[in-house]
C-alpha cells in the first residue's frame, strides 16, 4: 500500500469515525447562530434584523437541522464502525477492539 | 403587537433559550452521543427551533406593521413626526389619532386589502428595503427625501373605503361626493385630493403640489403622489 493509499484510507477512517460527533457540533453552533438571529429581532425589530432573521435566519436553521439529520443519517449507514462514544454494543465492539482506536475516539 | 400580542415574542424568546440551553450543554458537556442525546438533540435542533422560527416570523411580521417600524429610516421621519404630532390637522395625522389605527397607522392605509393584499404588502415593504440600502435614499437628506420620495403608483381609494363605505346616506348626501362617486370608484380621482380631504402627507408634496420633481427625477419609486 502506498503512503498515498495510507494517508488516504486513513484520512477517511477518521472521518467516519469523527463524522457523527462532529456533525452534530456543528450543528449545534450553526443552530445556536440561527437562534440568536431570531432573538434578536425579537428584542430589536428594526428592519435589516427582521429581514435578516426571517431569511437568512431560517435558512441557517435549516441548515443546522440538515446536519444534524447528516450526522444521524452517517450513523445509521457506518454500521459497526461506530460513533467514538457510542453505548451499549457499540462500547462493547469498541472496547474488543485495538486500544488506539479508542485513544483516536476520545 | 395589538394582534399577535407581546406574548408572541416571548413565546419565541422562551423556545430559543431552551434550544440554546440543550446545545450548549451538549456542546459543553460533551455527552456519549446516545439515543437519549439524539432525542434532546432533536428538541433542542428541531422542535423548539421550528417554534421559534415560526413565532419569531409571526412576530417580525406583526413589527414590520407598526408606526415605529416604519419611521425608523431616516426618510420617514417627517411623515412619523407628523402623524403622531398631536396638533397636526392632516389626513394622517387625524386617522393615527383613531384609536382604531392604533401604533399601525401607516400600515392599516397603506395596506393593500385585495386577496393576496398582505404578501403584495410584503413586498412592496421590501422594495423599500432596497430602495433604502442600495437605491441610495439612505444617502439623501431629509429635504431631498421630500422631494423624490413619493408613494410608488396612486394611492388606492379602496383602502378609504375599507372604513367610508360611501354607502351611507351621509356621504351620499355631499353634492361633491354625488358628482364624482363614479371618478372615485375608478380611481381615477383620490378621495385624498387637494380640494377635498387631502393631502394625507402634505408637508411632503413639491411646492406645485404634484410632487413633479419626483416624477422628473425617474426614480422608479417617484412615480405620482395622490
Amino acid at each position: 500500500m502506498s503512503i498515498r493509499e495510507r494517508f488516504r484510507n486513513t484520512l477517511l477512517s477518521r472521518l467516519r469515525r469523527h463524522s457523527v460527533i462532529s456533525l452534530a457540533r456543528l450543528a449545534c453552533w450553526v443552530a445556536l447562530v440561527g437562534l440568536a438571529t431570531m432573538a434578536a429581532s425579537i428584542l430589536n425589530p428594526a428592519p435589516l434584523i427582521v429581514i435578516f432573521a426571517m431569511s437568512v435566519g431560517q435558512v441557517i436553521g435549516i441548515v443546522a437541522f440538515l446536519c444534524f439529520l447528516l450526522s444521524i443519517l452517517v450513523d445509521v449507514m457506518r454500521g459497526t464502525d461506530h460513533s467514538p462514544d457510542a453505548p451499549g454494543p457499540a462500547q462493547r465492539l469498541r472496547e474488543s477492539s485495538s486500544p488506539r482506536d479508542v485513544a483516536d475516539s476520545t | 403587537m395589538p394582534h399577535a400580542g407581546p406574548w408572541l415574542g416571548s413565546v419565541a424568546l422562551a423556545s430559543a433559550t431552551i434550544a440554546a440551553v440543550i446545545l450548549l450543554h451538549f456542546l459543553l458537556r460533551r455527552p456519549p452521543l446516545d439515543l437519549r442525546t439524539k432525542l434532546m438533540l432533536l428538541l433542542g435542533l428541531g422542535v423548539f427551533p421550528t417554534i421559534t422560527a415560526a413565532t419569531s416570523t409571526v412576530a417580525g411580521m406583526e413589527a414590520t406593521t407598526h408606526r415605529e417600524f416604519c419611521g425608523s429610516c431616516h426618510t420617514m421621519d417627517d411623515h412619523f413626526g407628523n402623524a403622531t404630532n398631536p396638533d397636526a390637522q392632516s389626513l394622517a395625522a387625524r386617522h393615527t389619532r383613531n384609536p382604531f389605527f392604533g401604533e399601525e397607522s401607516c400600515y392599516v392605509c397603506h395596506a393593500d386589502y385585495g386577496m393576496y393584499g398582505y404578501a403584495l404588502t410584503k413586498m412592496g415593504g421590501m422594495k423599500h428595503v432596497y430602495y433604502y440600502y442600495l437605491g441610495g435614499y439612505r444617502s439623501m437628506t431629509k429635504e431631498e427625501a421630500r422631494r423624490e420620495v413619493h408613494i410608488a403608483k396612486p394611492y388606492d381609494n379602496a383602502n378609504c373605503r375599507q372604513c367610508h363605505t360611501t354607502t351611507a346616506h351621509v356621504w351620499r348626501s355631499v353634492p361633491d361626493h354625488q358628482a364624482s362617486a363614479a371618478q372615485l370608484a375608478s380611481n381615477r380621482m383620490s378621495c385624498a385630493s387637494p380640494g377635498c380631504h387631502g393631502y394625507a402627507h402634505p408637508f411632503s408634496k413639491g411646492p406645485d403640489g404634484l410632487g413633479a420633481a419626483a416624477s422628473a427625477s425617474g426614480h422608479p419609486a417617484a412615480e405620482h403622489a395622490p
